[in-house]
């Protein structure tokens, strides 16, 4: 778990944290600092069940818990049942926690702590993804936002470099169970993001 | 004379008709359609037994079996019955099967995919779309399009031309034999009511229902419902028992006729095509025993939120081994996602299928309705 691991906090202290609510445990499965990052991951992670985003942030007592990937299982948010569970797939806001609450232990025979290791490898590959794609030379959020029209691509922009790879990996990340073997398999894919 | 089968119930607050209906006022249709809300999707509330206690009259047929309380077979093993049976009867031309990615298409195709050979799966074709996917992508690859010739249903018109061509099979009405949807949403927010008796405790239940309606019509339902229970020989004791009767007992026609909306044909040959081609795989005698037999392991079920429909999900589970969509999979608003074309709708359904329309039959309307009131 440590190679994968990331504390989910947001880069700055003013800037959304992001909890992503799991109804079945009752908790926060993972934590991240960005709203398209939870959203990225939430949809990842449907294959294996609903994941529905939250504000950690606007929790009464948000200060006191430091809710982070250590410990945000172990939490949830006393109005996180009356989130409408029927539209997952419709594009509804992220929700605002209330208050936060530990979590009351269920007897599941899933277990928590490999739900966990998967998430965070989840989120390791969108990060590494996400940072390669800005590191790109010559790429501005100029090129993300004008060329989605211009399409100016032939003129030096290089957003699809590496595509091919990128969507074998989330493929495998989205369908994927095992994850010795999965991990493994996106590790030599994802060489290139190394780059 | 042609008489009235069905009305269309959200129609009723048409100030042309509400001054025929001087029992209910506005506000008390107003509260009655918002009922709906509980058992989404549906139009109307018809009784299907027991004493008849709301205003309309129930012509549709879909009666409830008599009660046997010795009923004991499995789901599963009718789920397998009612797939062989299916393909005995109806093969005379293919079957187009209507996959959500929910619980209820997919026990469908999973009993399909146990009960029929490859040979006889030619005939069979799966209309899905991009949602039905993101709904439950691992049956998508490993079994449906390995398996199957697909189909989009995106924007799918159930013409005569289609039902011509197809018996078509959608996984309804299973939200009626189980406690599903907003009804179940609104239980597991107040999880330790569940087992309450509606009879000793009704205060409470009143209160869940004012959630959705006002506190008087709560009441009223309330009062309904039992009268409707107390003279039915069925056991419906718990607040549980209560959401599922409700969608059991009344909004079960509603359901069956729900697919009749999209139709842009509006010919009583359509409705007669309707009838005749298109499948409900849960509309049979031995679910519904089923149902009213096995409410108390499913009670136990509901507590947790992905507990619902646990029997379906371990016939799933049996065929597919995939414990995620067994522990995890949530009740989602599946129908929501259809891309609709817009059809004016209808405001009730005579004995010969002809539609009658507000802005075209009002006068026609007018004559025929008191007789569908008692």
């Amino acid at each position: 778990m440590e190679k994968y691991f990331s504390s989910g906090l947001p880069e700055h202290p003013a800037l959304p944290h992001i909890g992503l609510y799991n109804p079945v445990f009752d908790c926060f499965l993972i934590t991240v600092g960005n709203e398209e990052l939870a959203w990225d991951l939430k949809f990842l992670l449907s294959s294996r069940y609903s994941l529905y985003p939250m504000y950690l942030n606007t929790a009464d007592n948000y200060q006191e818990i430091e809710i982070g990937n250590h410990n945000c299982q172990l939490w949830t948010a006393t109005n996180a049942r009356s989130i409408n569970l029927l539209r997952e797939f419709f594009d509804t806001p992220i929700g605002v926690c209330n208050l936060l609450t530990p979590v009351v232990e269920e007897n599941l025979n899933i277990d928590l702590e490999v739900e966990k290791e998967w998430a965070l490898l989840c989120l390791f590959w969108l990060t590494k993804i996400s940072r390669f794609r800005l590191m790109q030379p010559h790429y501005t959020r100029a090129d993300s936002n004008l060329n989605r029209f211009l399409e100016v691509s032939n003129l030096g922009y290089k957003v699809n470099l590496h595509q091919d790879e990128e969507k074998q990996i989330l493929k495998l990340l989205y369908l994927g169970r095992d994850f010795t073997q999965v991990a493994k398999e996106i590790e030599v894919i994802g060489q290139v993001f190394n780059e | 004379m042609n008489k009235i089968l069905y009305v269309n119930h959200k129609q009723l607050l048409n100030p042309s008709i509400s001054q025929l209906l001087l029992e209910f006022s506005h506000h008390d249709w107003y509260q009655f359609i918002k009922l709906f809300h509980y058992n989404q999707g549906i139009d109307s509330h018809y009784i299907r037994t027991g004493k008849n206690t709301l205003p309309f009259k129930n012509k549709l047929g879909n009666s409830v079996p008599d009660y046997n309380p010795k009923f004991d077979l499995p789901f599963g093993q009718i789920t397998d019955q009612r797939c062989i049976q299916l393909n005995k009867t109806h093969n005379c031309k293919p079957k187009m099967i209507l996959w959500s990615g929910g619980v209820d298409s997919t026990v469908v195709v999973s009993s399909i995919l146990k009960n029929i050979t490859a040979e006889d799966r030619k005939n069979i074709h799966i209309a899905c779309n991009r949602i039905s996917i993101y709904e439950y992508p691992e049956f998508y690859y490993k079994h449906i399009e390995p398996n199957f010739h697909v189909i989009d249903s995106t924007g799918i018109e159930l013409n005569q031309d289609l039902l011509s061509q197809y018996y078509i099979i959608d996984g309804e009405p299973a939200d009626q034999l189980f406690v599903a949807g907003v009804g179940q949403n609104i239980l597991f927010s107040d999880p330790d009511s569940l087992n309450n008796n509606i009879r000793n405790n009704p205060d409470q239940l009143i209160g869940i229902l004012s959630r959705l309606i006002d506190k008087e019509f709560a009441h009223w339902h309330y009062e309904t419902m039992l009268e409707n229970i107390n003279s039915t020989d069925i056991p419906v004791e718990s607040y549980y028992d209560f959401f599922w009767w409700h969608a059991f007992n009344i909004a079960w026609d509603s359901i069956c006729l729900r697919s009749l909306a999209s139709q842009s044909d509006h010919s009583t040959a359509a409705v007669q095509s309707y009838r005749d081609n298109f499948i409900h795989w849960y509309n049979t005698p031995e679910y519904q025993q089923w149902a009213m037999n096995n409410r108390i392991n499913n009670k136990c079920d509901i507590s947790r939120i992905s507990g619902n429909k646990l029997s379906a999900k371990q016939y799933i589970h049996d065929y597919t081994g995939d414990a995620y969509y067994f522990w995890f999979k949530l009740k989602l608003y599946s129908t929501g996602h259809q891309r609709k074309q817009y059809v004016a709708p209808w405001f009730c359904l005579l004995e010969d299928y002809t539609r009658l329309y507000l802005d075209r039959d009002l006068d026609r309307i007018l004559e025929l309705l008191p007789e569908h009131v008692q």
